[in-house]
C-alpha cells in the first residue's frame, strides 16, 4: 500500500465537513466522559448528571433552527424540556408553533391613553422569563413634556406618582420592523424574520456579538452579561422555541409580540395587562381587525421612519 | 331651541347605535389555531358571560356581561322594592361610592339608574337597559369613544386576537361614578437607565 492510499484510508481524508466532524468528535468526548463516569469507582456523578451532560453535548450539535427537520426540531424540544427539568426542577412545556398563513402581526400604542403605570413592563418580565438579577425589561415607557415628542429630554426612569401633570408617555419595544436592520447585520443569521412578521432569534445559534444591538434604531434588544436568573416558582412553562423559552449567558434577547401567545391566538402580555387600554393588537391582513380600525380612522405616525425601518408598531392619539 | 335639536340628535343616536343583536350570531368565522392549548383560550370567555351586538358599520361583536361581575347583585337583595333615592340617602348605604360623574345638575343616582329599580338604567329616550348593556347609556354623551370602541381604539378585548371578539363593557374599566383612573405609583422601572439626563 502506498503513503498516498493509506492516507486517503484515514478518517480524515475523507470528505467530512465541519459538521460532521465536530460530531464525530462529540460523540466521541460524550461517549470517553460516559464511560469515564460509569466507570470511575471515584465519579460522584448521578445519572441524572449524567443525562444532564449528555444532553448538553447533544445540544450543542444541533444546527440553526430553520435547517432543522420536524423531527430535529423535535428532538431538541424535548432535550430541552428535559433539561429545563434537570437543571431548574420545572416541567416546561415549549412549541414551534409555525405562522399561521394570512397572518401579519400589528400593534398600536395609544399615548393619550398610557397613564405610565407600568403594568406592561411587570407583566412582560413575569411572561417571557426575563433576567430578574438584572431586572431586564423589553419595554420602556418614556414620560415627557405635553407639547412635542423628545426622546432626549424625556425619562425613563420615573418613579414618583403618575400621572404626572403636564406630561404625557410613551412606550417602546422591539417594533417588528418590516426592514430590520438587526437582521442584515447578524454575521450567523441567528436572528431573522418570520412570515407573521415577528423578528425571531435562535438563541442556541447567536454568538453574542450584539451587532444586532448596535444596528437596532430603536434600542429594543437586551443582552444577557451574566446567566440569567428566574426563579423556578416564577418561570413561566409556556413556552416557544423562538420566545421566552430560558436564555442563557452571551446571547441577545427582545421582544416577539409574546410569540408563544400571539401563535396560540392569544393576545401579548402587554396588551392583556394594560389597564387603559392604551395597547391594540391585531393581523394587519384582517380589514376587521382593531388594529385595522385604528389606522383607518386614528392619525398615526412611527417613531425614525425616515429610515426606511418600516416599524410594524404604530403611535396614534385621541 | 338649540338645545331641543341637540337632544333629539342624541335620542336618534342612543336609539339607532348600537342594537342587540342575537347572542353570538354573526360573528365571522375565523381559522382555527393548530394549538389544542390555544382552544382553552378562545374559551377564555364563555357564550354565556358575552352578549353578542351589532356596532356602527354593522360589525358584529360580543360585550362582556357586567351583572355576574358585580358583588351582592341584585340590587334588590338589599333595596328591596325602596328603590334608590336621592344622593344623600344613598350614601347612606353606599359610602363607598364617590359620585363625581355626571356633573353639575345631573349629579345624581336617578339620572342613570331607575329610580324604582336601581338595577336598570333609564336611557334618554326612555328606554330602560341592565347593566350589561351601560355601553347604550354612555354613549349618549361619548359618543366619539363608543365609536372608537366599537371599531376597537378604545377599550380592551378579551384574551384573544382572533376569532369571537369579546370585549369589556365601558364599566369594565371605568368606575361611572368616577370614570377617571386614579394617580398611583407605577411598577417598577428599569435598573439601567438609558437616557441623556
Amino acid at each position: 500500500m502506498s503513503g498516498a492510499d493509506r492516507e486517503a484510508n484515514t478518517p480524515l481524508a475523507k470528505p467530512v465537513d465541519r459538521r460532521k466532524a465536530l460530531e464525530m468528535l462529540a460523540g466521541g468526548l460524550a461517549a470517553a466522559s460516559q464511560l469515564a463516569s460509569t466507570c470511575s469507582p471515584l465519579s460522584s456523578a448521578t445519572p441524572e448528571e449524567r443525562e444532564r451532560r449528555l444532553l448538553e453535548w447533544e445540544e450543542r450539535l444541533k444546527g440553526n433552527f430553520r435547517l432543522m427537520t420536524d423531527e430535529e426540531k423535535a428532538e431538541t424540544i424535548e432535550r430541552l424540556e428535559r433539561l429545563a427539568k434537570l437543571r431548574r426542577g420545572v416541567d416546561v412545556s415549549i412549541s414551534a408553533t409555525e405562522a399561521q398563513p394570512g397572518v401579519l402581526f400589528g400593534y398600536a400604542f395609544n399615548i393619550s391613553k398610557c397613564l405610565g403605570y407600568r403594568e406592561c413592563v411587570a407583566a412582560c418580565i413575569r411572561e417571557n422569563n426575563q433576567d430578574r438579577k438584572s431586572n431586564m425589561q423589553y419595554i420602556r415607557i418614556f414620560e415627557m413634556e405635553q407639547g412635542e415628542i423628545d426622546f432626549l429630554r424625556a425619562d425613563a426612569t420615573f418613579e414618583h406618582e403618575v400621572p404626572a401633570d403636564g406630561h404625557f408617555y410613551i412606550g417602546t419595544q422591539c417594533f417588528q420592523c418590516a426592514n430590520p436592520p438587526c437582521v442584515e447585520v447578524c454575521p450567523v443569521q441567528a436572528t431573522w424574520q418570520e412570515p407573521d412578521g415577528i423578528v425571531v432569534i435562535d438563541y442556541d445559534w447567536c454568538i453574542g456579538c450584539r451587532y444586532c444591538m448596535a444596528a437596532c434604531p430603536y434600542w429594543a434588544r437586551r443582552f444577557n452579561w451574566s446567566e440569567p436568573e428566574v426563579p423556578a416558582e416564577e418561570i413561566n412553562p409556556v413556552q416557544h422555541y423562538l420566545g421566552n423559552r430560558l436564555r442563557k449567558k452571551g446571547v441577545v434577547e427582545k421582544c416577539t409580540f409574546c410569540i408563544q401567545r400571539t401563535r396560540a391566538g392569544r393576545l401579548p402580555a402587554c396588551v392583556e395587562a394594560c389597564p387603559t387600554g392604551a395597547r391594540v393588537f391585531g393581523n394587519l391582513l384582517d380589514p376587521d381587525s382593531e388594529i385595522r380600525w385604528v389606522l383607518e380612522h386614528k392619525r398615526v405616525f412611527r417613531l425614525k421612519e425616515e429610515l426606511g425601518t418600516e416599524p410594524r408598531f404604530w403611535y396614534f392619539m385621541d | 331651541m338649540r338645545s331641543a335639536h341637540w337632544l333629539a340628535f342624541l335620542l336618534v343616536f342612543a336609539g339607532c347605535r348600537f342594537g342587540e343583536g342575537a347572542r353570538a350570531q354573526g360573528v365571522r368565522e375565523h381559522s382555527v389555531p393548530a394549538d389544542a392549548r390555544a382552544r382553552t383560550y378562545l374559551e377564555a370567555v364563555p357564550a354565556e358571560l358575552a352578549q353578542g351586538i351589532s356596532g356602527p358599520g354593522g360589525r358584529y361583536f360580543e360585550v362582556q356581561l357586567r351583572t355576574p361581575q358585580i358583588q351582592g347583585f341584585p340590587c334588590s337583595s338589599c333595596h328591596g322594592d325602596r328603590g334608590a333615592g336621592s344622593e344623600v340617602l344613598v350614601r347612606s348605604g353606599h359610602g363607598s361610592i364617590d359620585l363625581i360623574h355626571p356633573r353639575g345638575a345631573a349629579r345624581d343616582c336617578r339620572t342613570c339608574h331607575l329610580p324604582r329599580d336601581p338595577a336598570m338604567l333609564k336611557l334618554l329616550t326612555g328606554e330602560t337597559v341592565t347593566l350589561d348593556h351601560a355601553y347604550r347609556l354612555c354613549a349618549q354623551c361619548h359618543f366619539a369613544e363608543a365609536e372608537a370602541w366599537a371599531g376597537g381604539g378604545h377599550g380592551k378585548r378579551v384574551a384573544t386576537w382572533e376569532g369571537r371578539r369579546v370585549v369589556l363593557n365601558c364599566t369594565g374599566c371605568h368606575n361611572p361614578h368616577n370614570p377617571a383612573f386614579p394617580k398611583r405609583l407605577p411598577r417598577p422601572g428599569p435598573s439601567i437607565p438609558r437616557r441623556s439626563r
